[in-house]
């Protein structure tokens, strides 16, 4: 059965319909809410919520076609909702050392990771949603615009800012590391 | 042909390494937390079976007319308009396009609406709101006009209103593209705003005319950078041309067309403007060398640079100081444009905050953003222990200081 069948039959109750979706789309969304959280445990809460509104909410759910972006949306926002959660609580600090860059051939490979990967933290948790939707699910902004319920334009600027804001992060971390390669900082 | 640059690539690789997706172990817990919720009646979601309009038009038409609310509604309208525009008389007084003024409202945007807040007092108001999902406010150098960008549901088009929201414009989109709301720019005469955008990694600056309402593309080989319009008259403007490894600045003048290269004393690595004075008849740049930024300052007449030990500096609104970060130790230091030490202002920093720094208008700050959108007002004058606190009236944001007359 397609997945419209399936939404249709899940939105009347039929749980192992629902089960179907849930297996065709857990492990990429878990995927993305561990990308936008940056915590595994996080992440698991984040989509456990998204997935039982989704059960919960889905009669409601007028066009089938639209189920991606909707369950996407629920995604996103939960975890969101998760990181507002955990602002709440006191913060935890990664104590883990950071590794000074490699020297070697593949020294820029693997020193842009971490650096990614640090910068990919310091920006907000919304500019990693709409990275994550765009780079990684790859959402055209249309569809990144409609998963967040936002215009068009507005989720191009958005996405060019947190572009910009994660190259700014990613610079200041090589510069502050000494390990500047010749950047494009402004 | 891989419509992204090396950076988003670069991005796209790591997000699918990090990713790495898998079936998670709580698939089962989930499936049986879901089987014992309760799915909502389909009967409570109305939309579902009616459009929405017809469903918003109904209840308006259930409802009776809220007379009282409307009179009260009405009254507030009037006294918050006869405060508007006594506020908005306090302040018609312009501000020098050029040089240091006095210190006005903040304005920032929230959900799609455009505020001011006023540091002075905390107060806040909303300037712009509505259905359209406003944002990147940026006040004129005279501090009497505000451009921002309006989502319109396809393209973020460009819009020019008075300070206080009113009389708004919609510019030109003529070959507009992703815009980079940060990097909107008015020029020095309150005539001209740039900005940088684009698609495909290649950004272009566009040019609206606010006067006017048209917008075009600077027809220039623009590589990277901020644009720095050129004082007095604000008829040309400074920016980065070039091929990677092989930069130089240059300045393109609206009224010939021509693009001039500036004199970076042979560096060509990693050039950046940096600013004129408010004269200009001087000109910085900063530019990349072994690990370390440097700041320049060239006077035009003679040609003669000035080095400076200031990583990506920043001029002041008098043109006298630049801050920049400290090479050497790390965090933010202040040099005067002709002198040879960099006074600390900040204890060195490792994570990035303190990389978007400006000056108020007034220059008695400089304000700083951390990586994570925290924002602190820091003492030109240090000391290097000063309190990095946000101020509650920043606490919304705030990236463009109103200048007003002193």
């Amino acid at each position: 059965m397609d997945q419209q069948g399936l939404v249709e039959r899940a939105g009347k109750g039929d749980h192992d319909a629902f089960a179907s979706l849930v297996d065709a789309s857990l492990a990429r969304l878990e995927a993305v809410a561990r990308l936008i959280v940056r915590d595994p445990e996080l992440a698991r809460d984040a989509v456990q919520d998204a997935y039982i509104r989704a059960w919960r909410d889905l009669p409601g759910l007028r066009d089938p076609q639209r189920f991606d972006a909707w369950l996407h949306r629920l995604t996103v926002n939960a975890c969101l909702d998760a990181v507002r959660k955990r602002r709440r609580r006191p913060i935890e600090v990664d104590l883990s050392p950071i590794s000074p860059p490699v020297i070697g051939d593949e020294s820029g490979l693997i020193a842009d990771r971490d650096l990614i990967e640090r910068g990919f933290r310091r920006i907000r948790p919304e500019q990693r949603a709409i990275i994550v939707l765009h780079y990684y699910v790859g959402m055209p902004f249309s569809a990144v615009a409609e998963t967040l319920d936002i215009p068009q334009g507005t989720a191009q600027s958005r996405l060019h800012r947190a572009m910009s804001d994660l190259r700014a992060a990613i610079a200041a971390d090589e510069a502050a590391a000494g390990t500047v390669r010749g950047g494009v900082i402004a | 042909m891989n419509r992204y640059d090396p950076f988003e690539r670069d991005i796209t690789m790591w997000l699918n390494d990090a990713a790495s997706p898998r079936m998670p172990d709580f698939r089962d817990d989930l499936l049986q937390r879901t089987a014992a919720t309760s799915q909502r009646p389909r009967w409570s979601f109305p939309e579902r079976w009616l459009p929405m309009t017809a469903i918003t038009a109904g209840r308006r038409a259930m409802r009776p007319v809220p007379w009282r609310t409307i009179g009260l509604l009405a009254l507030l309208v009037a006294l918050l308009t006869a405060g508007a525009l006594i506020y908005a008389g306090s302040r018609s007084n312009p501000a020098p396009m050029l040089g240091p003024a006095a210190n006005g409202l903040v304005s920032y945007d929230i959900g799609g609406d455009i505020y001011t807040v006023d540091p002075a007092s905390g107060t806040r108001r909303p300037i712009i709101t509505g259905e359209p999902q406003d944002h990147a406010p940026q006040f004129s150098l005279d501090g009497a006009r505000l451009f921002f960008l309006r989502g319109d549901g396809k393209l973020d088009v460009p819009v020019v209103a008075d300070s206080d929201g009113r009389n708004q414009k919609v510019l030109g989109t003529e070959g507009l593209a992703l815009i980079d709301p940060g990097s909107v720019v008015w020029s020095p005469d309150g005539r001209t705003v740039a900005l940088l955008g684009g698609s495909d990694g290649a950004m272009r600056v566009y040019l609206a005319d606010t006067i006017t309402g048209t917008a075009w593309v600077a027809p220039i080989p623009y590589l990277d950078g901020k644009i720095y319009w050129r004082p007095p008259d604000g008829r040309a403007f400074m920016f980065t041309k070039g091929t990677a490894g092989h930069d130089e600045l240059a300045v393109y003048s609206l009224d010939t067309g021509r693009v001039e290269v500036l004199d970076t004393n042979g560096i060509t690595t990693n050039v950046r403007g940096s600013g004129w004075s408010a004269d200009g008849t001087r000109y910085a740049f900063h530019y990349l060398i072994n690990n370390a930024s440097f700041t320049e300052v060239v006077d035009i007449a003679t040609g003669t640079p000035h080095s400076l030990p200031v990583g990506y500096g920043e001029l002041s609104n008098d043109g006298r100081l630049v801050v920049g970060m400290d090479p050497g130790r790390g965090g933010l230091c202040v040099i005067p444009v002709d002198g040879s030490t960099c006074t600390a202002i900040t204890e060195p920093f490792g994570d990035g905050w303190g990389w978007y720094y400006r000056w108020s208008p007034d220059d008695t700050s400089i304000l700083t953003s951390r990586i994570d959108g925290v924002d602190f007002v820091l003492d030109p004058d240090g000391p290097t222990t000063q309190t990095q606190t946000q101020p509650s009236w920043m606490a919304d944001g705030g990236n463009s200081w109103q200048r007003v007359a002193r």
